[in-house]
């Protein structure tokens, strides 16, 4: 059971009243077969002491393909620092 | 007591430095990334499952079970590995219905299971019976350490004890479970090499497999002991074995569930359990049991005199097999087994007090407060508790027994209850509490007033020491006559169904629960026990 994953650069990324929240380009999501209000997993590192879950709000432009865009509070969950990268794949019961 | 069995040579020792570095070094490099309680207990579901499940294994090879176990396998033989056999029939309804509602409902701890499945009081007598296990196990660790090094350098069992109890404390108390979970990762493959270097050798200087087993007493190639043995009795191995700790192994040992509730999915923590169960589990025993069984061999052959004390046949094993810098590697290996079960206990134990007894007191305060509560309790719980235990145990002659007398006889009522909480809605609370009050109650007459509470489960054995096995079938006996009380007087079901949902594997369908997971997660949560009762509702009944 292979899991499609694709190395994104971090930025933070705020709306209103969102939490848990992650912005992804649609290019970006359909490699790695996700939709929105499904969950991603982000994740640096062997250990998975910096990494995190967070729910697609919604998508980014075109133009920032290549980058997920998550809320603060995914970044301070993660141990994340903006303009990290990171591998990010669908979050499931599985993975 | 001066029984040093073999000397460490320079290179030996260099190897152990290293190896306490990196362990230390990794502790508290972890550390700086645990932020709060959720990171320090249950390292907020991030870990790999393959981290989870060597963690879980590292706590099944402790150096309680290495002393223990090799002492049994001198003096019984395979029955030595009997208690593995129980795993089989309780990992497989812990995968079924154990995970999923320990996992998807966010919780810490066990007792914080019981107040959401039952109420407050449930909470507080199931706190008391984890700590009580979980404090003895961590102790028995703590004392097997001792025994250990007494017998490796001649080191005081105190002395020793303490040593290493402030050494795991550094590191637990530094980095919290994920500082925990990746040092047993290290500590796995130590213990694989290390292990496997002595049974590969020992079996090897018997003169391989079949001629080992040839030269064993009749008796110990058996699974098996005398059903009344006067030592390892069969039935009261089964009630202390079976149906009390191997059970409790799954459903209420709060340091191996800690350890599957780390993972980051429901089916990784699924797979923690099978991989565990089916795979590195079957390989670890063979370390703990197998020495003492070589060792027998051995001794039958003439080529060992016999130990005069069988506690440290493991050792007496290792210096007969192991050459300068291999025996730093297994010293090392030792080591590993005895911090790597350490440190789960102190982390579990500390959960417990501080989850479920201190912020139930004071509740409100920030993360802060709270870690830093926990990191002072893990100094607290690893350096002065194992001390008060090991006056008791020092009275037996058996290790294993000593061991059993305590943490199977503790949890015969909590399984209960854990287990038909998960199962059914027509458990009260009430009865819940009751079980798990009578098992305790009854096992502490039986191990305080055995003349009048332990003789008459012993079979006829009573006075042998092996009927302190039978201290779990008291406490089973109790918790049983207060499920059927329980049953006659709170028959009608406590709650309205939706208290259920999320609690009660039956109560809702299976894929339900998922959803009230993810439901959860969305809003920041751990778990259904971060919803409101019409959430969840909501999500059930659409």
């Amino acid at each position: 059971m292979a899991i499609k994953k694709l190395s994104l650069t971090i930025k933070k990324h705020e709306e209103p009243n969102v939490v848990v929240g992650a912005w992804l380009a649609q290019k970006d999501l359909d490699a790695i077969e996700a939709k929105v209000g499904e969950f991603v997993y982000a994740s640096i590192g062997w250990s998975g002491s910096k990494s995190c879950r967070a729910k697609i709000i919604g998508t980014l432009p075109e133009n920032e393909q290549g980058t997920i865009g998550l809320t603060e509070d995914r970044i301070y969950e993660g141990n994340f620092k903006a303009g990290e990268a990171c591998k990010v794949w669908k979050h499931t019961i599985w993975f | 007591m001066e029984t040093k069995v073999f000397t460490l040579h320079q290179i030996d020792w260099v190897i152990i430095a290293i190896y306490i570095l990196v362990v230390i070094g990794i502790g508290l490099f972890f550390g700086r990334r645990v932020k709060n309680q959720g990171e320090f207990f249950v390292a907020s579901k991030k870990l790999p499952w393959w981290i989870c499940s060597l963690a879980f294994m590292t706590v099944l090879i402790s150096a309680q079970d290495i002393v223990s176990y090799s002492q049994t396998g001198y003096d019984a033989g395979f029955a030595a590995f009997q208690m593995y056999l129980d795993d089989c029939g309780w990992a497989v309804l812990f995968l079924a219905i154990g995970v999923p509602i320990y996992f998807l409902s966010g919780i810490y701890s066990v007792p914080e299971y019981m107040e959401r499945r039952f109420d407050k009081k449930t909470r507080v007598v199931s706190s008391i019976a984890m700590l009580i296990f979980m404090l003895a196990l961590m102790s028995f660790n703590a004392y097997a350490v001792g025994v250990m090094l007494n017998t490796m350098f001649g080191l005081d069992v105190f002395i020793g004890m303490m040593a290493i109890s402030i050494i795991t404390a550094i590191y637990t108390t530094a980095g919290g479970i994920m500082a925990v979970m990746i040092t047993d990762t290290l500590q796995a493959v130590l213990i694989f090499v290390g292990g496997g270097f002595i049974v590969f050798s020992g079996v090897k200087m018997a003169g391989g497999f079949t001629e080992m087993m040839t030269n064993l007493p009749t008796g110990h190639r058996s699974l098996f002991t005398p059903l009344l043995d006067p030592n390892y009795p069969q039935l009261g191995m089964f009630f202390g074995g079976a149906f009390a700790i191997t059970a409790a192994w799954y459903f209420a040992h709060q340091g191996n569930i800690q350890k599957i509730l780390a993972a980051r999915t429901l089916n990784q923590a699924r797979l923690v359990t099978g991989v565990f169960m089916g795979i590195l589990m079957p390989i670890g025993v063979l370390f703990t049991g197998m020495p003492g069984i070589i060792l027998r061999s051995l001794a039958e052959q003439g080529v060992v005199a016999a130990p005069a004390d069988t506690s440290a046949s493991f050792l007496v094993l290792v210096g007969l097999i192991a050459q300068p810098g291999v025996l730093g590697v297994i010293v090392a290996f030792l080591l590993s087994a005895m911090m790597s079960t350490g440190s789960t206990y102190i982390n579990s134990g500390v959960t417990i007090f501080v989850n479920d007894i201190y912020m139930q007191i004071w509740d409100k305060k920030s993360d802060k407060h709270y870690l830093l509560v926990s990191r002072i309790s893990s100094v607290v719980v690893a350096v002065v508790v194992p001390f008060v235990f090991a006056k008791y145990f020092m009275q037996f002659d058996s290790l294993m027994t000593a061991l059993y007398s305590v943490t199977s006889a503790v949890m015969p009522g909590m399984v209960i209850a854990a287990i038909l909480g998960i199962v059914t809605k027509k458990i009260h609370s009430n009865t819940a509490t009751l079980v798990i009050l009578a098992s305790i109650v009854g096992v502490m007459l039986a191990i305080f007033i055995p003349d009048v509470f332990l003789k008459p489960f012993c079979f006829g054995t009573y006075g042998t020491p092996g009927c302190s096995w039978y201290n779990s079938l008291a406490g089973t006996v109790w918790a049983l006559a207060a499920l059927v009380i329980g049953q006659l007087i709170w028959h009608k079901q406590e709650k309205a169904d939706e208290e259920y949902y999320g609690m009660v594997y039956f109560a809702q369908p299976s894929s339900k629960l998922e959803e009230i997971y993810w439901a959860s997660i969305a809003k920041g949560g751990k778990g259904y026990i971060d919803l409101s009762t019409e959430e969840i509702k909501e999500i059930v009944e659409k």
